[in-house]
């Protein structure tokens, strides 16, 4: 099981306030605080790290990006929950319950 | 590509700065544009600026600029992590510290950090700490760039030094802003009377109080790199139109510090750079305001010709203050550290003719 898939759909997923971030045309730049390697996030990601400018649920990031791609929420979520697995393990984001 | 046209470049996004429209540009124009830029530390001011439509380029061009930014931005970050590790061992030595310029700039004076690049770590630490830094940093796994003039005499006199972290990083640990005479009459007392905060990967780091930022912001512009670059001329201008200052209060600083010349120099600079007007009283200052005989000895050891670092060092006995203190300085630049007379001098001899040469030219130019 993908350790996302595992927590809790309660849980509520936060910039971690550790990481340092830039924006830009680029996207997001950012290097978290369990890497010493910063990266940038680009379309999709870059629009879930928008969504996340509050703390959100993996669900309400599927809905919204789902909404804002014009996709269906079950197409999008295996993307979204890996995406917020890899940014909580470079320390980018933290998960509060 | 000149400096001018960079600099109008640079001036986007600053209140009242003139409407800017550049571009097309051809390939070697384009290809001048980025390695100025790059020289410049400017990349970000240049996407920004293409960002806004103020200069227009092709799909290649802009997909390179952004390219180019995206880089800047991953080092700027890097940065801001090595920033952080040394705060926390100066915070654990107990050592009163300032982060400077960079990333304290970026995050306070400029609309968003993303504006501002910049390249090293520079920290200003409490003269009577100034050697506990450098050995915190060096157990950090730090290694200084360049050799003291003689032990004690950068604790005492000196700007400071640069440390060399693994990884490359560059920590530039003030002492004071500038060598020499300017550097001497600052009054390092006030810098940590009043501070900041500017916030990091959500830690509170300390820094200058946003006077003393533009006063540094002064010194760096004029005494620093000469010519000088566009983006300490464009901190100047973005401090002097940006938000309320005190004016009151940084030109009685500044005034304290025999420093009135710099600052007014300074403004004049980067008004005429940026193509700014700035507020009163500081637009005023650089038209009425005429250097004292101290200010105009020592502006001249840092911008007249042959102006050099060890003009500068041999200028600096007019701001040292009291007959002792003033022949412990001279005898400091002359006894010099015989490995370091050796690696920058060519030996005791040379350094003494040098010194004397030196002087002798600070003296025909009054």
């Amino acid at each position: 099981m993908h350790p996302s898939e595992s927590a809790p759909k309660t849980q509520r997923y936060v910039r971690s306030p550790g990481a340092l971030v830039r924006e830009g045309a680029f996207g997001v730049v950012v290097l978290g605080t369990e890497t010493s390697d910063a990266v940038t996030l680009s379309g999709t990601a870059a629009a879930l790290w928008d969504v996340l400018a509050d703390p959100q649920t993996s669900t309400a990031v599927v809905d919204v990006l789902a909404e804002q791609f014009g996709l269906a929420p079950e197409r999008v979520r295996p993307d979204v929950d890996s995406a917020l697995e890899q940014l909580v393990q470079l320390g980018a984001l933290e998960r509060r319950a | 590509m000149t400096f001018d046209t960079l600099g109008t470049i640079g001036s986007y996004g600053l209140p009242g700065a003139a409407p800017v429209s550049i571009g097309p540009l051809g390939a070697p124009e384009w290809g001048s544009l980025l390695r100025a830029a790059v020289d410049q530390r400017a990349v970000p001011l240049v996407a920004h600026a293409a960002a806004g439509g103020c200069l227009e380029t092709s799909s290649a061009q802009w997909d390179e600029l952004t390219s180019m930014n995206e880089q800047s931005m991953h080092a700027c970050v890097r940065l801001e992590r090595a920033a952080l590790e040394v705060v926390w061992v100066l915070r654990g030595a107990g050592i009163p510290h300032r982060l400077l310029k960079g990333a304290a700039v970026a995050h306070l004076d400029y609309p968003d950090a993303s504006w501002r690049a910049f390249g090293d770590v520079d920290v200003l630490v409490r003269a009577d700490r100034y050697d506990d830094a450098i050995h915190v940093l060096e157990r950090l796994g730090g290694r200084r760039r360049y050799s003291e003039v003689r032990p004690g005499f950068d604790s005492r006199w000196g700007k400071g030094a640069c440390v060399v972290l693994d990884r490359g990083v560059q920590v530039d640990v003030h002492r004071s802003f500038v060598a020499g005479p300017f550097g001497l009459t600052i009054d390092l007392n006030d810098l940590f009377a009043v501070s900041e905060a500017v916030l990091l990967g959500g830690v509170e780091v300390d820094v200058l109080s946003r006077e003393h930022r533009l006063l540094h912001a002064c010194y760096h512009a004029l005494l620093g790199d000469a010519p000088a670059r566009l983006v300490p001329l464009r901190d100047v201008a973005q401090m002097a139109l940006s938000g309320t200052r005190d004016w009151e209060e940084l030109w009685g600083c500044a005034s304290r510090w025999h420093s009135r010349a710099v600052v007014a120099r300074a403004m004049h600079a980067s008004a005429t750079a940026m193509n700014v007007i700035l507020p009163e009283p500081a637009r005023s200052w650089t038209v009425d305001y005429v250097a004292d005989r101290f200010e105009a000895r020592s502006l001249d050891a840092y911008l007249g010709p042959g102006r050099s670092y060890a003009r500068q060092m041999a200028a600096g006995v007019h701001a040292v203050r009291g007959l002792g203190a003033k022949l412990a300085y001279v005898r400091s630049m002359l006894a010099v550290d015989a490995d370091y007379a050796r690696r920058h001098d060519g030996g005791y001899r040379r350094r003494v003719q040098r010194a004397w040469r030196a002087q002798r030219s600070a003296g025909a130019a009054r």
